[in-house]
């Protein structure tokens, strides 16, 4: 853990955490957790009873081929989706009581997401980027811009800093990604296959600098993909298929060496 | 999210769609235009028409004309000297002036010939009435009693001086036949300028006394009677008492009551104009609808992006309605440049235009007539734009704006942050 200044300003949510953060060990949780869509008249279950428990700081690897209700699970637990049945919890904090506005303020603050397309708002430079959810959560002006510019550097692109998304190649738009989504400090990270589309090269550096943070900043991750390499940093691996987890080993809690 | 921050997200966004965003505020721009156009130049016209009225017309002289109702059908035929007597007995009434007049020609023998309008009327009237406003150039009214004696009105090339004898031609009956009569006055004061002055005008007329006149035209009624009044704002009153004391047989001209009807076409005119103008800012809404509806489909996928990194719906809301207001202001502040030029580039050129008709054409147009248009010289058309218009063209275009996006704002702030992110 460094000693990071809490730089957001007001948190909604602050005083039910307090309260209910303190009655788990898990910074998160799901239990019998399920979400089923409706194609006309065919049943998709993407996510089907999935009981689960995070231990903070720890760098879980969820693995499935494609369809097999990775990036569903991630939005269930991020906050973004909300489950048909069962329940998710973020730091002791049952999803399921919260109201629009304070699922956005999880968002907001206490999860940071990390996609395979990188999803950078396109018309923003690196630092706008990086700067939005600070001004989503009011950070003063200067603060957010320094706080941007310390990110980014952080992930090492402190040098491209004003360049737009068009400008940066796949693994410098990433790192922009990475750099956003620890902006408001969140403790989780929800990474839904961030190699997946990166050279082999490029994706092994990510895959180290999630790792570093998860190390050096006591960061949670959760992240899915099928990317084999991630076993090897994972303090944990669940194998996903179906919509089930159906296996689950220790991972090698390795650096990864290239 | 502060509101200084979701401004600059939409000023980021308009800019990076500068086609799109110049084509979204083209309605908005050409409805503010035609408002501001047309509001400007009828403004400018309405000034320009009331300051001319005001001029030509004298604000505190009823004119009395024989007839009733509007085109005298009916009534009195004619008017006489001892009706001025009726309306002089009128509280209000300061000073009656009967006149009769008719188109002739007077010449002088050294200096030529002038084709003009010779008034018959009594001096001592005259002066009761007009003799505040009236300044000789030279010499003075006439004694009283002569009967041979002329006031000439201001001309810029004089036909004679004070002392002068003028020959004036009149046509007249005798007996079955008319026969041409030459008549000689001799000019005892030369007026100077007066400018257009409601049913007398003093310029380029020449003034003999009644009797005389009449003797000449062997008429014993008089063309009509000006009464002076104390107050202008009892116009309408006084003009209905002597209505009543004629039995209604004659007609009152009330000065006000000319300007307010002339100024009635025109708001006619500016609300029909108006009209068409809000078509064209109801369509520009409309094309803003259309317009922000794509947009917000094809940014599905930032919206989903948004609301993943912890955006609420109202911040989602707000981004699109403020792109909507700064879309308002921009399209309000070239309409009302572009409109302003128009106006001023049609003020300049309408009255080239119509500067043949409108001068002699506009309210009987009698060269001097009714001060019409100045005798045809410098009429200029200065559009007027209030600083209130302005401003109120500016809100209307943020409203209109705003409004039509309420919808497509909404339907963005709703969206599912899930479905939109995996948006293609
Ligand atoms: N909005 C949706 N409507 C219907 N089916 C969906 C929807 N989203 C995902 N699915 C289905 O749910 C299953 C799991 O999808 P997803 O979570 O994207 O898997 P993964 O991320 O592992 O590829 C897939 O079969 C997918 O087709
Ligand atoms: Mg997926």
């Amino acid at each position: 853990m460094t000693g990071e200044q809490p730089i957001q300003s007001e948190d909604t949510l602050t005083s039910l955490f307090d309260y209910q953060s303190r009655t788990s060990e898990f910074i998160i949780e799901a239990s019998k957790l399920s979400k089923t869509y409706q194609m006309g008249s065919v049943e998709v279950h993407a996510v089907r009873g999935v009981d689960l428990q995070v231990r903070r700081g720890e760098f879980l690897v969820i693995l499935g081929v494609s369809g097999s209700g990775k990036s569903t699970l991630l939005h269930l637990l991020g906050a973004l989706d909300q489950p048909t049945e069962g329940k998710a919890y973020v730091e002791g904090l049952d999803l399921s009581t919260l109201d629009h506005n304070q699922l956005a303020d999880v968002r907001l603050r206490r999860v940071g997401f990390v996609f395979q397309f990188f999803n950078l708002m396109p018309q923003l430079t690196a630092q706008g980027n990086v700067e939005l959810p600070l001004k989503f959560a009011d950070v003063p002006a200067e603060n957010a811009h320094g706080r941007a510019r310390e990110l980014l550097t952080r992930v090492g692109l402190g040098e491209r800093r004003t360049h737009v998304p068009s400008e940066l190649s796949g693994g410098e738009q990433q790192r922009v990604a990475i750099a956003r989504a620890l902006a408001n400090n969140p403790r989780i990270i929800l990474a839904d296959e961030p190699t997946g589309n990166l050279d082999t090269k490029t994706g092994a550096e990510i895959i180290q600098l999630l790792r570093n943070l998860n190390q050096t900043q006591g960061l949670t991750f959760i992240v899915v993909g099928h990317d084999r390499r991630l076993t090897t940093v994972a303090d944990r691996v669940i194998e996903m298929r179906d919509g089930e987890f159906v296996s689950e080993r220790e991972g090698g809690g390795e650096e990864l060496v290239q | 999210m502060k509101f200084r921050n979701i401004l600059g997200l939409s000023w980021t966004n308009m800019r990076r769609r500068k086609t799109r965003t110049a084509l979204t505020t083209l309605g908005i721009v050409v409805g503010i235009m035609a408002v501001v156009s047309i509001s400007a130049l009828s403004g400018g016209f309405e000034a320009q028409i009331t300051d001319q009225l005001t001029q030509g017309l004298d604000m505190d002289i009823l004119t009395v004309l024989p007839g009733g109702g509007i085109l005298g059908g009916g009534g009195l035929t004619t008017l006489h000297m001892n009706d001025t007597v009726v309306i002089q007995n009128i509280t209000g009434v300061e000073a009656t002036l009967g006149f009769s007049q008719s188109g002739t020609t007077v010449y002088n023998e050294t200096d030529g010939t002038l084709d003009t309008r010779i008034v018959g009327l009594n001096f001592t009237d005259l002066e009761a009435t007009y003799g505040h406003r009236l300044r000789f150039a030279d010499g003075g009214f006439p004694d009283s009693g002569s009967n041979d004696s002329c006031i000439i009105g201001y001309l810029e090339d004089p036909i004679a001086a004070v002392g002068d004898n003028v020959t004036t031609e009149i046509l007249v009956r005798v007996g079955f036949t008319f026969v041409y009569v030459n008549v000689s006055f001799i000019v005892s004061g030369v007026l100077e300028e007066v400018g257009s002055s409601g049913m007398l005008p003093f310029d380029r007329s020449v003034f003999i006394p009644l009797d005389t006149y009449q003797t000449l035209f062997n008429s014993e009624s008089i063309d009509m009677i000006l009464a002076r009044i104390a107050d202008p704002t009892q116009a309408d009153a006084i003009a209905e008492e002597i209505s009543t004391a004629f039995e209604d047989q004659v007609l009152v001209i009330v000065p006000t009551a000319i300007i307010n009807t002339v100024m009635g076409v025109f708001d006619i005119m500016e609300v029909f104009l108006l009209a068409i103008a809000s078509i064209a800012l109801l369509v520009a809404g409309i094309s803003i609808l259309n317009i922000m509806l794509v947009s917000v489909m094809e940014r599905t996928r930032e919206i989903g992006i948004m609301k993943a990194l912890g955006a609420k719906d109202r911040t989602i809301l707000s981004q699109f309605l403020s792109e909507a207001v700064l879309l308002g202001i921009i399209g309000g502040i070239f309409g009302i440049i572009i409109g302003w030029v128009l106006a001023y580039g049609m003020g300049l050129a309408l009255p080239l235009l119509f500067s043949g008709g409108m001068t002699g054409g506009f309210v009987g147009g009698d060269g001097n007539g009714f001060g019409g248009f100045g005798g045809s010289s410098n009429f200029t058309l200065v559009p007027v734009l209030p600083l209130e218009t302005i401003f109120i063209a500016i809100c209307f275009a943020v409203l209109i704006s705003v409004i039509f996006a309420i919808y497509p704002a909404r339907k963005a702030a709703k969206l599912d942050p899930v479905k939109a992110l995996r948006y293609e």
